[in-house]
């Protein structure tokens, strides 16, 4: 072996690569000769100088995660990873009981409004059921003594949502047959409110046929005018024609009679 | 709907490999954890493990690019960016690779992105003086602080190639199959590499101390 084969061997050593035999034969032959023990003891030592290298602090970041540009990188790339992670945790769990809190609350949303439309149902009952009261109070205070309640009767009679047959009889039976003028005007004007009712206006027209008070038939006249009553016109004629018939009265059915016919 | 559509994604992502992931879930991120078992953490999504990568690392590769550049300022940032690579390319991190070499060939990016960026600028070796005297702090005895000394200044004259694979090979101790995959080469080359660059280390050092 020559000193370009121990150069080889040279080579092994500074990379690290030299096995144990080949370097006693390397360090043999460094005793002989001066060139390669030159070399191999200067690469030696640099090979202890790079051992000696110290770790150097860091200067002016104590915490690098508290106060350092990496904190900065760290949060904006720390919200992907936490969002990957809190993802995996936490965000299919609140998906899926977010998914089911929607579909319960559509479900008793559901169930309120069903009950809304049960209590509608039971308002519309409990006003008929009142309707009904009312209709059988105006039938009792039509009966009462006092002529002042069977006004009430009668004018309550005016507000009901739906006039009830029996009810309908006991007005046209008190605005036929009651001894108080003031009554039978009040019976007479709450009739007029369910003229749409073609039974009330023929019962109308035949009260006014039989009627002889005349503060009455001046209503009954003007009634019949507004409702555009053609059959009642003989019943004008006739009073007009009538010699016991009151001027204030005949004035009245003229005027009718001109416009119905 | 969107919403739902996602979850049902992430669900089935999230089966797929839920048996690997419940290991990882239960055993938190400890000291004793080997580097490659942390970084697969990270790299599943948890970032407690950064930290403890951090606490490992940033001394090493803080004093390598100490040593690549002379600049203290250079330094810190080049090490906070290869922790901010490691967290941002963790998805490239292979179970079965090394970590070691993983994360130096991230500091070799880093570098040599910089070296594009700002060589040209780079102010070189501003700091070599006061690094001198940092070491020589450290180094209570004389005869080797000045080694150390003679040392960095040889390194801080020679090219940034050959201090790079030095720097790797002598001070960050990487066995050459390490260095190779770092590189991106073959073990031989690396031989040949570190050789090179230790005989031309060799002449500045032992000119600069005759001087």
């Amino acid at each position: 072996m020559d000193c370009k084969d121990y150069a080889e061997l040279i080579k092994d050593y500074v990379t690290g690569d030299i096995s144990s035999t080949n370097l006693e034969k390397l360090k043999a032959h460094l005793i002989d000769c001066d060139e390669c023990r030159d070399e191999y003891m200067q690469m030696e030592e640099i090979n202890k100088s790079f051992d000696l290298l110290p770790d150097l602090k860091l200067k002016g970041i104590t915490d690098i995660f508290q106060n350092g540009y990496l904190k900065q990188a760290l949060t904006i790339e720390s919200k992907y990873l936490n969002f990957n992670y809190i993802s995996k945790k936490i965000l299919i769990p609140a998906g899926i009981a977010a998914s089911i809190i929607l579909f319960m609350s559509g479900f008793f949303a559901g169930r309120i409004q069903k009950e809304n439309h049960l209590k509608d149902q039971e308002i519309a009952a409990l006003r008929i059921e009142v309707n009904e009261t009312k209709n059988l109070m105006i039938l009792s205070l039509l009966k009462q003594q006092s002529a002042s309640k069977r006004i009430q009767a009668a004018s309550y009679a005016e507000k009901l949502d739906e006039l009830r047959p029996e009810v309908m009889d006991a007005l046209l039976y008190s605005l036929n047959t009651d001894n108080s003028v003031n009554v039978r005007l009040a019976s007479l004007e709450a009739l007029s409110k369910y003229t749409d009712n073609p039974v009330i206006r023929t019962e109308l027209v035949k009260s006014f046929d039989q009627e002889v008070d005349p503060i009455i038939q001046v209503n009954m006249i003007n009634l019949m005018i507004l409702l555009n009553e053609k059959s009642s016109a003989y019943i004008m004629q006739r009073l007009v024609e009538d010699v016991n018939t009151q001027s204030l009265v005949k004035d009245q059915a003229r005027k009718g009679l001109k416009i119905l016919l | 709907m969107i919403f739902l559509l996602i979850s049902k994604k992430q669900l089935l992502h999230n089966f797929s490999y839920k048996t690997k992931y419940l290991i990882i879930e239960m055993s938190p991120i400890s000291v004793s954890m080997t580097d490659e078992k942390i970084m697969t953490g990270i790299s599943k999504g948890n970032p407690d493990g950064v930290k403890i990568l951090y606490e490992r690392y940033h001394v090493k590769i803080y004093n390598f690019f100490l040593r690549m550049t002379f600049n203290r300022e250079v330094s810190l940032d080049l090490m906070q960016n290869v922790f901010y690579r490691l967290i941002k390319y963790r998805k490239s991190w292979k179970e079965n690779h090394a970590f070691i070499p993983w994360i130096f060939r991230i500091c070799k990016n880093e570098y040599n992105d910089y070296m594009k960026k700002e060589g040209r600028f780079l102010n070189n070796s501003v700091d070599l003086e006061e690094i001198n005297e940092s070491s020589a702090g450290i180094i209570t005895d004389p005869a080797r602080s000045d080694q150390v000394k003679n040392l960095h200044n040889a390194l801080a004259r020679i090219s940034p190639e050959h201090r790079k694979i030095l720097l790797l090979s002598k001070y960050m101790k990487l066995k050459n199959r390490e260095i190779a995959v770092i590189l991106e080469s073959n073990e031989n080359a690396v031989k040949g590499m570190i050789f090179r660059a230790m005989c031309k280390l060799r002449k500045v050092y032992f000119k600069l101390d005759k001087t």
